[in-house]
This record gives structure tokens, C-alpha cells and sequence, in this order.
């Protein structure tokens, strides 16, 4: 007796993109699970993730390459259209001058509180790399930027990034040869700060419309635009006074518990090629040390000023004089832009 | 059942390479406002009209898995979103629509639409997208014009490239469409 004959089974296009629909729910949920979004995540695949990043290393520098005509021509059809100078030159130098005023009183309000406490409990000394900047963001929704420096270099998740002007960023994936660093802008950016002002304390975030919103402030809290912001050191992950960007709006309706603050950044990502980021943190500072940046910060500006010509070219600019210790972000002004 | 021509397996591989190489390479530096063009939902949709289910979706989930490596999004999400894009996409194509350019270019911008709004679901169900709502008109809509206007030069050079008979020889006005739905 003949057996009937059984004609293979083919996998249909229905079953397979059920079975891949499925897997790829499974990715995430165990996405979520090993933490989501942020640097404080981790897990098999957040570290496939940061493994595969050196396999795309080309691609970034490629990318890298091919930006600079972009943004140059960019740059001319800005030009092009300005009335008599270069606008984006201005604009930047009109960001630079502005986070120099803002670290400038930083400094003098910390001196202030220094000499009439002769305490520095807050001090802190920064060591830090410079990196730069390999690419920008390749969808819509992360505000991120490749920097071309990882693991190989000292870099560690979680690590904060500034630029000339101030705060950026925190690395949330890093690989051997580089990492990509969260956008303070980006919507699940999150930082402590307090206000220059008056020391209130608030929690920034970033928005899809890249905008800073200085959350947690009560309505009895007196906030005016002008007001500049700065890191409060809460949390660990960011060193106290860096400074972050300046208030530009406040709103506030009699129903809401807290106040609507927009913040605008003093560090803004497009203009610069490079980046600072501090490997080093908080230290103890011991008695000696601690007069040494007294003296130090009483000289605030002249030590700022000669720190900026011998750290713009070098890697490690750490330093135990205060005049690091109180803002690495002066550290690198000359390799910003 | 009306059966679909299909491009050779080479083609389909070669689109799915350059798409990576365009959304690694090219796609970061033409961001405009903040929005990037998706070059592989792009690639994956127009891909998917020209060849059946399977081939579609093992497509749509490769690349949805290198973009979601990529990038510092939610991992699968995109994956999720081509895999059954494209599966919807060469089905609705094989079963029912046989049209032209202008029927594909339909088929495109209706799946752009999808795709892009189902990211913006899914970002916003596992909390990365915190602002949903803002974010349909600050993120999806922007998206959807800038993925548009690059699937729209893609599938035009797909198509002289692959090749599309109604296409080349004048077609594309809609006229089969009209005809499968009785219009």
C-alpha cells in the first residue's frame, strides 16, 4: 500500500511575523526589566548594546566626516542671510561671554561663603578627558551624541559631560572606543539643582520640544528669568556648581502646586566639536588642601583664566588647586568650539 | 490569488545594507528641528510592497533590531513596529491593491503614519516618551513629513532600479486600485 504522500510545511509570512512579533515583545520587556531608560541600567542587553557599539565605530566616524560639510554649509546659509556679520559667531561668542558671567558669580558667591564659613565641605577636585564629539542623534526620539572616547579610556556609565559653557549630558552606553551620552534636553533627563540666587532646590528635566523645565518649585519661591541654575550635587552623579543655563520664563496658574521655569541651556551641543568628560569625583578634602583653595578661590578669576591656555589641548586636566575644583567647566574653554 | 513578481533575494539585501549605512551615515547629519528621517522604516515599507510576507518581515525584523542596537532607544520597539509593518504592508499589497506608483505611494504614507505612530505608543507605554500627546505634534507629525519626502525618493529610485512595469510604462494612476475596489 502506497503511503500518502506529506508535502513539507511552509512557514507562512502570518506565523513568522507572529513568532518575530513575539520575540521582539520579549526584547521589551526584558529591556524594562533590566532598567530601561538611564545610566543606571543594566543588564545582557544593555551590554550587547554597548558591545555592538565598536562594530559601529566606522559608521560614527563616517558619519563624523560627512557632518562637518553639512553643518559648514549649514553655517553659510546662515551667514548668507545675516545682515552684516557672521550670527552664529556671535551668537556663540554671546554664549560663551554669558556662561563666564554665570561661572564668575558662581564663583564669587562661593568664595563668599567659603571665607565666612572657612569651611569646604562642597569643594571638589575634577579630573576629566576630552572627547569629541563623533555624531549626533540617529532617530527622533533620543536626544544623544557619540563621543570617541569608551571604555578603553577610562569612560564608565553614568559618567557627567560638559562642554565649555556647562553641563551637557551623562553617558548612558559605553563601548571600547566610544559612548553615547543622554542630552540634558532629551525627555528622560533628569538633574538636581538649586538656584544661584537663593539656593532653592529643584529637579530639571528635559522636554520633547528640547526644552529645560526646572520642576519642584514651590510658588513661594522667588524666581525671576535671569536667575541662573546650577547643579546642586544631589543624587551623586553630578558634582555641585556646574553650571547649567538660566532662567528664561515663569509661569504659575493659582491651581498648580509649583511653578512652570523654563530653562534655557548655556551649553549648546551644535556648536561644539568637543566635550569634557569628568571621570574623576568628589574628593575628600583634607586641611591643607582645603587652605589652598581658600587663598585660591580668593584669586577666582586669575586662576580660571590661566587654567583655560594649558587644559584646551590636554586629556587629563585634573587638578587639586580650587580653581579646578570649583568648575571643571572652565577647565577646556579653549577646545570647545 | 493574484500573485506578486518578486525582485531577486540580492536586491533585497542590497536595499536593507544601504538603509543601514543612510540611517547610520547620512540620516544624523540632516537632521532638521530635531527630526530625523527614518531611512530604514522608509526602505522596509517600500521593500515590502514589492515582495511577499516572509521575505518582508524577516527583513523588517533584522532591521528594526539594528536600528533598535543602534540608537539608546526602548530595544525592540522598532523591531516590533517593522516586523508588523511589514507584514501588513506585503499582505494589503498581495491581497488586495496591484496599483501603481500612485497607489504605492498611498500604501507608504499610510504605513508611514502607522509606523511612526506606533513607535510613539509603544516609547510612551515602557515611559520613554513621557509627553505623548506634545510629542504627536512636536515628534510624529514633523517625522512623518521628513520620512515622506525621503520614502518618496527612495521609491522612485527602488523603482528604477528594481524595476516597476506599471511604473516605467506609464501606469500608476491609480487605475487598478479603482477597478479591486469598485470604485
Amino acid at each position: 500500500m502506497a503511503l500518502p504522500k506529506q508535502t513539507p510545511k511552509r512557514i507562512t509570512g502570518g506565523v513568522l511575523a507572529i513568532v518575530l512579533s513575539f520575540v521582539s515583545l520579549s526584547l521589551i520587556t526584558l529591556w524594562s526589566y533590566e532598567g530601561g531608560t538611564g545610566a543606571e541600567a543594566n543588564g545582557f542587553l544593555h551590554s550587547a548594546r554597548s558591545a555592538l557599539a565598536t562594530v559601529v565605530m566606522p559608521f560614527d566616524r563616517a558619519s563624523s566626516l560627512l557632518g562637518e560639510p553639512v553643518d559648514a554649509l549649514g553655517t553659510a546659509l546662515g551667514d548668507a542671510t545675516a545682515s552684516e556679520t557672521s550670527l552664529s559667531e556671535l551668537q556663540a561668542r554671546n554664549d560663551e561671554l554669558s556662561g563666564m558671567v554665570m561661572r564668575l558669580e558662581e564663583y564669587r558667591l562661593e568664595n563668599e561663603r567659603l571665607t565666612e564659613l572657612l569651611e569646604l565641605s562642597d569643594a571638589y577636585s575634577l579630573e576629566s578627558t576630552a572627547a569629541h564629539i563623533l555624531k549626533k542623534p540617529i532617530d527622533s526620539w533620543n536626544q544623544t551624541i557619540t563621543i570617541d572616547k569608551g571604555t578603553q579610556d577610562g569612560l564608565a556609565v553614568g559618567m557627567p559631560v560638559m562642554s565649555p559653557n556647562g553641563l551637557i549630558g551623562q553617558i548612558e552606553s559605553v563601548g571600547s572606543f566610544t559612548s553615547q551620552v543622554r542630552l540634558l534636553t532629551d525627555p528622560n533627563s533628569g538633574v538636581a539643582v538649586f538656584l544661584q540666587a537663593n539656593r532653592s532646590e529643584g529637579v530639571l528635566t528635559g522636554s520633547i520640544e528640547r526644552l529645560l523645565y526646572l520642576n519642584y518649585l514651590s510658588l513661594d519661591v522667588d524666581v525671576v528669568p535671569g536667575d541662573v541654575v546650577v547643579t546642586s550635587g544631589a543624587g551623586g552623579v553630578y558634582p555641585k556648581g556646574i553650571v547649567i543655563g538660566e532662567i528664561t520664563s515663569v509661569s504659575s496658574s493659582p491651581s498648580d502646586v509649583y511653578q512652570t521655569v523654563v530653562v534655557k541651556p548655556t551649553a549648546r551641543v551644535k556648536y561644539y566639536e568637543e566635550v569634557l568628560v569628568l571621570i574623576g569625583r568628589q574628593s575628600e578634602v583634607t586641611p591643607s588642601a582645603a587652605a589652598t583653595a581658600t587663598s585660591s578661590a580668593t584669586e577666582g578669576t586669575t586662576d580660571s583664566d590661566s587654567s583655560d591656555s594649558n587644559a584646551s589641548a590636554t586629556d587629563e586636566s585634573a587638578s587639586s588647586s580650587s580653581s579646578a575644583q570649583s568648575g571643571g567647566a572652565e577647565a577646556d574653554t579653549g577646545g570647545g568650539r | 490569488m493574484e500573485t506578486i513578481q518578486q525582485p531577486p533575494p540580492g536586491a533585497v539585501i542590497a536595499s536593507a545594507v544601504i538603509a543601514v549605512v543612510l540611517q547610520l551615515v547620512v540620516a544624523p547629519a540632516i537632521t532638521l528641528f530635531g527630526v530625523v528621517p527614518n531611512f530604514i522604516l522608509a526602505t522596509v515599507i517600500i521593500t515590502a510592497i514589492h515582495n511577499g510576507p516572509v521575505r518582508s518581515v524577516v527583513m523588517g525584523f533584522v532591521l528594526g533590531l539594528v536600528f533598535d542596537f543602534c540608537s539608546l532607544g526602548p530595544l525592540g520597539a522598532m523591531t516590533l513596529v517593522l516586523t508588523i509593518l511589514s507584514y501588513a504592508v506585503s499582505s494589503l499589497n498581495k491581497g488586495v491593491f496591484t496599483g501603481g506608483i500612485v497607489v504605492d505611494m498611498i500604501i507608504l504614507l499610510a504605513a508611514l503614519i502607522a509606523g511612526e505612530f506606533l513607535i510613539s505608543v509603544i516609547y510612551a507605554i515602557v515611559g520613554a516618551n513621557p509627553e505623548f500627546l506634545l510629542s504627536l505634534v512636536q515628534r510624529v507629525l514633523p517625522a512623518i513629513a521628513y520620512d515622506a519626502l525621503i520614502g518618496l525618493i527612495l521609491m522612485i529610485i527602488y523603482n528604477a532600479i528594481v524595476g516597476d512595469s506599471s511604473f516605467r510604462s506609464g501606469g500608476g494612476t491609480g487605475r487598478s486600485l479603482t477597478r479591486k475596489l469598485h470604485l
